[in-house]
């Protein structure tokens, strides 16, 4: 009953509250890029971070191996606003649409093409994200060679073997319920395909997904395409079916420039 | 059950004892200090135990020259068959030697019965919230013959904190001796800490020696724990979402008590030290030095009456420059520590969450009473004692680069004071209080509890 009551109080702060200015001290807790994030946390990483650069709000990235752990649903990354934590890609595009003033990345999108947008987004999370987890988890190579190694890089012996075996156990019951672990790596290469194919034919020669400004769905995309296309992985299917469509490429390579080369050359 | 006497000095009597341990003995000086030796030691009853482990049990006891240092030297032998814990009754009996040319010889005969190898038992608990707490054992005894035990346990608490732990250890005196004991054993802990909004798995190994010195007892411990910590909810506040996640500790403990008190539930005098020492950094990524000390005083009093003191204190310091794990910190307050605040309610708090500190203070005084209604003796006027309180504690953090005048400042700034009066209860390892409870001195952000406190919980008598 308690939950309820939580989620229900919860709900409500965030439906009443009034809009507010965006803080400045806005923090983004993600794990270590070097040595230990994995490809699917690292892809949604950036998807977040590029929201925020396309919204043009202010935050500072802060490293913590156990980040993790301390975000409220488990996963990486969340921001700190003010009293709020918020993980994940799709609540923290809620939190800001809702309660940030003046940022609405698709609010000129008609209802038709807001459900169309929805509809890609659940198609990036449901094969783009399933595949980069089944790469991660699934393939022996990398699981010896990058994901365990990477996942137990900030444990001592023998945490550094035990807290990998554990994460991968429930990661592959986790694909498994999904109906993903019992797949060859050729059939998830496929759903890839298709899925980057669909994309690509949306996008078509835009520069972005949905007119001529950038949606949350460019941020998804780019944060997902661009991890695939720039990690360096010992098994690169996944990276070369995206090479395939150059559409792609060149609007991650387009996103990159806009809204990543600047900051950090400020 | 008399050993019979066919010796030609008639006058004297048996010394016996009976299964209970109680010594029928004969008040004279000079029949004590008679010349007597022991010729032989037989021991029967032998079925499963290893020989050499119960020779060990009689050390010097053909050294004894009278009466008086032969029944000591029995008396001895049986004590420390009964600590091997392996027999579940001994009986000696001291006999003439049926040799008539050495009157002074005697032969000790001692009847052991062995104990079953398995034991196992299950309690349910319930508590005044109606709470149902198993606690389920199983004993192997005397496995290999040398006194060795395995013990597995399984304990479930939800009071205040739900909390379940399963234990496998296995003990075997060293060198025959039932003092020195070495154990090994693997547990699991999952923990609830309300209080600070989080909770905890722990897995790991120990292994330990105990044996006994002058001071009192000691016990040299290594713990190799695989801890993982995880918020309870989205309330979690961030300080202590911080030290969530995976650690490992490995550390080298080491814990003396001396307990000089009376065996019964509430001592009436005598004292108890505990004092632990503890090195986290053997491995594994969690450092730090721990030092606590424990101090209970008992003093009777007249009518039944008796004063107990109580202090205890500990220190934690990080030694890898990062700050210490929630896991690690001190915690006070509840029905059985500071009364009249919520279970580790005090201190600095965040968003309702404790957070602890890395040291402790804590005093407290009981003048207990019988019972005014039932009789002082026995029965269940033993167990439960009606008690007036004052408690006093704090948690201090302390930063290592002050100096010692600003930390005692801070000690000083930090007193909670509370008093009351209840009934206390103390059966086995259980600790059953009821209090009425005013907390006198709160600072903020303590969580505090007045009025009527129930508390339910382990305190070892």
């Amino acid at each position: 009953m308690t939950t309820l009551k939580e989620m229900v109080a919860s709900a409500m702060t965030v439906e009443l509250g009034a809009k507010e200015p965006w803080p400045d001290n806005v923090n983004l807790y993600q794990t270590y890029e070097a040595g230990q994030i994995l490809l699917p946390d690292s892809a949604s990483c950036l998807s977040v971070k590029a929201f925020l650069e396309m919204c043009g709000l202010k935050y500072s990235v802060v490293l913590r191996n156990n980040a993790e752990h301390m975000s409220p649903s488990g996963k990486v990354p969340f921001i700190q606003i003010g009293p709020f934590l918020i993980s994940e890609f799709e609540p923290i595009i809620g939190f800001v649409n809702t309660k940030v003033h003046g940022f609405h990345l698709s609010a000129n999108l008609d209802d038709t093409e807001r459900a169309e947008m929805r509809a890609y987004m659940a198609l990036v999370d449901n094969i783009l994200v399933n595949a980069e987890h089944y790469i991660s988890w699934c393939d022996a190579t990398v699981l010896q060679t990058v994901t365990k190694p990477r996942y137990g890089s900030p444990y001592p012996w023998p945490l550094n073997k035990l807290v990998p075996l554990k994460k991968w156990y429930e990661e592959t019951s986790r694909l498994k319920a999904l109906g993903w672990s019992q797949k060859t790596l050729s059939e998830v290469c496929e759903e890839v395909q298709t899925c980057c194919q669909a994309l690509s034919e949306r996008l078509d020669k835009n520069n972005f997904f949905f007119g001529n400004r950038p949606t949350e769905l460019d941020a998804l995309v780019f944060g997902h395409l661009f991890t695939i296309l720039t990690t360096p992985m010992p098994v690169n299917k996944l990276a070369e079916i995206v090479k395939n469509f150059d559409n792609l490429v060149h609007f991650c390579a387009r996103i990159e420039q806009q809204y990543f080369s600047a900051t950090e050359a400020s | 059950m008399t050993s019979n006497s066919n010796s030609a000095d008639e006058d004297q009597m048996n010394i016996m004892m009976d299964m209970e341990g109680n010594v029928y003995l004969p008040i004279n000086k000079t029949f004590m200090s008679k010349k007597a030796r022991i010729e032989k030691v037989m021991v029967k009853g032998l079925n499963k135990t290893k020989d050499d482990i119960v020779l060990k049990q009689f050390p010097g006891v053909f050294t004894a020259e009278n009466l008086y240092e032969v029944y000591r030297k029995a008396e001895e032998a049986r004590e420390r068959l009964l600590r091997l814990d392996i027999f579940s009754a001994t009986n000696v009996e001291l006999d003439t030697a049926n040799d008539s040319s050495k009157p002074d010889s005697y032969s000790l005969i001692v009847n052991v019965k062995e104990g079953r190898t398995m034991n196992g038992g299950m309690h349910m608990n319930s508590d005044l919230n109606g709470n149902i707490t198993p606690d389920m054992q199983i004993h192997f005894r005397n496995l290999f013959g040398r006194a060795e035990k395995t013990m597995l346990d399984y304990q479930f608490y939800s009071y205040g904190a739900s909390t379940s732990r399963i234990n496998l250890k296995f003990t075997k005196p060293l060198g025959g001796d039932p003092d020195v004991l070495y154990s090994l054993g693997v547990q699991q802990y999952r923990g609830t800490q309300e209080w600070a909004g989080f909770k905890q798995i722990d897995r790991g190994i120990y292994s330990g020696l105990m044996f006994p010195s002058a001071f009192g007892t000691h016990t040299l411990q290594w713990n190799g724990f695989w801890r993982e910590a995880n918020c309870l909810n989205h309330k979690t506040s961030f300080p202590i979402r911080e030290s969530m996640g995976h650690s490992m500790k490995s550390s080298i403990s080491h814990t003396l008590i001396r307990d000089r008190r009376g065996t019964s539930p509430f001592p009436k005098s005598g004292y108890r030290l505990k004092t632990t020492q503890e090195y986290a950094g053997v491995g594994g990524d969690v450092k730090f030095l721990k030092n606590e000390l424990e101090l209970e005083m008992n003093k009777s009093l007249p009518f039944g009456a008796s004063l107990q003191l109580n202090i205890g204190s500990g220190v934690l310091r990080s030694l890898n420059g990062t700050a210490v794990k929630v896991s690690d910190k001190y915690f006070l307050g509840g029905p059985l520590s500071l009364r009249g605040f919520k279970i580790n309610g005090v201190g600095p708090t965040s968003d309702g969450n404790s957070l602890g500190a890395n040291s402790y203070w804590l005093g407290g005084l009981h003048l207990y009473t019988p019972l005014p209604f039932l009789p002082n003796l026995g029965g269940i006027g033993k167990h439960i004692k009606t008690h007036c309180f004052v408690n006093a504690g704090g948690l201090v953090n302390v930063d290592f680069n002050q100096n010692w005048e600003q930390i005692l400042q801070k000690y000083r700034e930090s007193p909670r004071v509370s008093y009351g009066a209840g009934l206390a209860m103390q059966i086995s390892l259980f600790r059953l209080e009821l209090n009425y409870c005013v907390p006198v001195k709160v600072q903020p952000g303590d969580n505090v509890n007045p009025g009527l406190q129930f508390g339910i919980g382990i305190k070892f008598p």
